[in-house]
């Protein structure tokens, strides 16, 4: 039987598995192919609920914009499990630090081009009743091949709900979005919550797009719970909310912040992102950014906002006319093979009963070869520990504010 | 797409023409008795259910669990996968899908309040993944509840609510769950509470347009249902000896294995439960012959029991066997008391 997948190395590590790339041979297209570790003994619930969630949802759904499952296999004996989505060449990380590099913004015209892809995906999911809850630069995937130069993928669903009539309240499942990215009402311990918060989260990712940086880049809290500083980070650039949003003080953690006043210093959207207040684009990220979810605005509002009918006008391939080489993916080398992935594959299909696709994976891959670009990547891990010290810095400072301020 | 029933895996995979599921079923059944594969999922799909109201779970948990076991045993042999670990396994996946998630020690401390169960947590997880792959990775599943509470919300028939409701719950007992779309098992379930309340539903039917071939499709239903509800009292009477059907099926799936193998000879050979032989002699001719009559094989064996009960049920113990060889004399003289029973039945 012939192979259906070479895996070429490793793309990403995690506490779920690892993510291989994988070349398709018949197709010879590429894939990345997620392997889910076994859990360890003792906190081992079987699947993990975010794989579940992952596989029932985009099993289901069929968009443009949202990343496709290609295959899935498993292992029963060695109970493991292997998910094959389509591949992009980047994702949203790569390209905001390509141009950190260059020193210089991302062009109008991929901002926009994004934007209107990603809201494209984010309307078909609220249209099928789907919060994904983890909208952030790093699970947005951007396809760069010759054929589609530039296409966003909405990826990782593993938080994504449907909240139509649900079983538990969507407020049981615990902290949801990665915190640079979480609407206030989360942050203010609402129990129930709406499609708005992935607005929120689009409204920062495109604030992030216009100015290479996160726009709200809170300390997480030490032991959880309320999250003060990117609550406080918020309040610095867009207001004290109560004003704009009187539901917020019946929300748990509006205690904490009823006694904060405005700063002096306070900044305002339009300084922060340096655009004109006038302009459609600052109309469009400020609705994004309502404190009040109810005002907030829609993916398909969003959409048809005129921002998009002006020109640059948005394109279907956000890099059509850009000549950068953006870097491809690191690769690391396989050093421990998965073990005959799929000589028991179970997938069978009723009413499509041609055989199951199996995936054995050939024992003799050749050693990936060092990558042309291993230079760059080496930079990149250098970059990310810059990053981090620069983190550290920051906290000591803030603890010497706090202790002048003691004395 | 996830909210769109009519896009979905469950709409376009896993609803089947009566003949398409027919077929499917002939091949995985075709030794077994309808009525056996009846009862057998009768019962399980109670545990199921009792299950689920030892947890106080919602009832979409439980109704989702009906439908992938359903599934399972639609492509997968009762033989080959133990249902009394599969159910809980269907359970345990079904508690995830719906968001409700139970840890699995939690759900065998349930199951066993139920049944003995002999199974781990660690067989749980490994079947979780057999059943995920044979349900080809479709997880969303439709149920007919959610029309039938916006129909209510809308403030009709709050009267027959609760009614349909509880025949939704019981129409999963039927293999309905895999032949009709969700909506139509609302409207027939909607039909007959308003038939047993005296309700007229047909003016409201023809204002949702309603055309006769769908009427048609209701009264099908409406008529599955109500046969499942006659048939019940002795679903609930047969599986009581659950543990011997499952026998009699394996015996039955091991005889198609062993190529012109007959059940009745296999139990004569194998079995001791009284249970096992005396349901099969229920339909099966005692006198079968495969080269010796299942007597020649229990008096061979030793089987006491067999003996007994195909005596019993009139056994000819006068028919030789192929080798012209013997009367029914057991081989072994270690068999008093089958001599005993032969010479009894000689004697008369």
């Amino acid at each position: 039987m012939e192979d259906k997948y070479k895996l070429n190395g490793i793309i990403g590590e995690g506490s779920y598995g690892v993510v291989y790339q994988a070349y398709h041979t018949e197709t010879s297209k590429y894939a990345a192919i997620k392997e889910y570790k076994k859990p360890k003994r003792g906190s081992d619930v079987g699947i993990m609920l975010s794989t579940i969630r992952e596989i029932k949802l985009l099993k289901e759904l069929n968009h443009e914009h949202i990343v496709k499952i290609e295959d899935i296999f498993c292992d029963t004996n060695e109970r493991k499990l292997f998910i094959a989505f389509e591949y992009a060449e980047h994702d949203l990380i790569d390209i905001l630090d390509f141009y950190k590099k260059q020193k210089m913004l991302m062009p109008e015209i991929i901002v926009k081009s994004l934007m209107w892809q990603i809201l494209n995906g984010i309307h078909y999911l609220h249209t099928n009743w789907i919060i994904h809850r983890d909208l952030k630069p790093a699970n947005i995937l951007i396809k760069n091949t010759s054929e589609e130069r530039g296409i966003a993928k909405i990826a990782d669903f593993g938080l994504a709900r449907i909240f139509q009539d649900p079983s538990k309240s969507l407020g049981k499942d615990g902290d949801v979005v990665t915190l640079w990215y979480r609407a206030p009402e989360l942050l203010l311990g609402a129990q129930h919550y709406t499609p708005a918060i992935d607005m929120w989260s689009v409204g920062c990712i495109f604030a992030e797009l216009i100015q290479n940086r996160e726009l709200f880049h809170g300390i997480p809290a030490k032991n959880g719970g309320f999250e003060e500083d990117q609550i406080r980070k918020i309040i610095n650039i867009l207001g004290i909310p109560s004003t704009k949003w009187p539901e917020c003080v019946k929300l748990p953690y509006y205690r904490h912040i009823s006694q904060w006043e405005p700063q002096s210093n306070q900044m305002n959207l339009a300084q922060e992102l340096r655009i004109e207040s006038g302009t459609t684009k600052y109309n469009l990220i400020s609705r994004m950014l309502k404190y009040d979810p109810k005002e907030r605005i829609t993916a398909l509002d969003a959409l048809k906002h005129t921002y998009f009918n002006e020109p640059p006008l948005p394109s279907p391939y956000a890099f059509s006319e850009n000549e950068f080489e953006y870097p491809k993916r690191p690769l690391k080398r396989i050093h421990k093979l998965p073990q005959q992935i799929l000589s028991n594959q179970q997938q069978q299909n009723p009413s499509n009963p041609s055989n199951p696709p199996i995936v054995p994976i050939d024992q003799n891959i050749p050693r990936i070869s060092i990558p042309k670009n291993q230079n760059r990547n080496q930079n990149q891990y250098q970059n990310q520990n810059q990053n981090q010290i620069k983190i550290k810095i920051k906290i000591n400072i803030k603890i010497k504010i706090k202790i002048k301020i003691k004395i | 797409m996830a909210a769109n029933y009519w896009n979905s895996s469950h709409c376009n995979r896993w609803i089947f023409s009566k003949i398409k599921l027919e077929e499917l079923l002939e091949k995985n059944y075709q030794f077994i008795l309808p009525e056996h594969r009846k009862t057998i999922m009768f019962f399980f799909h109670k545990k199921i259910i009792q299950t689920g109201t030892i947890m106080k779970c919602p009832q979409k948990i439980i109704s989702t669990c009906h439908v992938i076991f359903k599934r399972f045993y639609l492509i997968k042999k009762l033989t080959e996968h133990d249902p009394w670990l599969i159910f809980p396994t269907c359970f345990y996946l079904s508690s995830k899908i719906e968001e409700w998630f139970i840890s699995a020690n939690v759900l065998i401390e349930a199951i066993s309040k139920i049944t003995k169960w002999e199974y781990t947590s660690e067989d749980i997880f490994q079947n979780e993944l057999l059943v995920l792959g044979i349900l080809g990775y479709d997880l969303i599943v439709f149920h007919p509840y959610k029309m039938l509470t916006e129909i209510q919300e809308k403030g009709q028939f709050q009267e027959l609510y609760q009614l349909a409701w509880s025949i939704i719950n019981d129409s999963y007992f039927t293999d309905l769950c895999l032949l009709y779309s969700p909506y139509l098992l609302t409207l027939a379930s909607l039909f007959i509470a308003s038939i047993t309340s005296s309700v007229d539903i047909t003016s409201w039917f023809s204002q949702l347009q309603i055309t006769n071939e769908t009427l048609t499709e209701i009264k099908k239903v409406a008529n599955i249902v109500l046969e499942f509800y006659k048939e019940q009292p002795l679903l609930n009477q047969h599986s009581e000896k659950i543990d011997a059907l499952l026998e009699v099926v394996k015996f039955a799936q091991e005889a198609e294995t062993k190529n012109g193998e007959n059940p009745l000879h296999l139990v004569c050979y194998k079995n001791t439960n009284p249970d096992v032989i005396q349901e099969m002699l229920k339909y099966t001719d005692p006198n079968i012959l495969n080269g010796e009559t299942p007597l020649h094989v229990s008096c061979r064996n030793g089987n006491v029991i067999s003996a007994h009960y195909l005596i019993e049920a009139k056994a000819d113990t006068t028919i030789r066997n192929n080798e012209l060889a013997s009367d029914l004399i057991p081989s072994d003289s270690a068999h008093p008391e089958l001599l005993q029973l032969l010479m009894k039945t000689k004697k008369k």
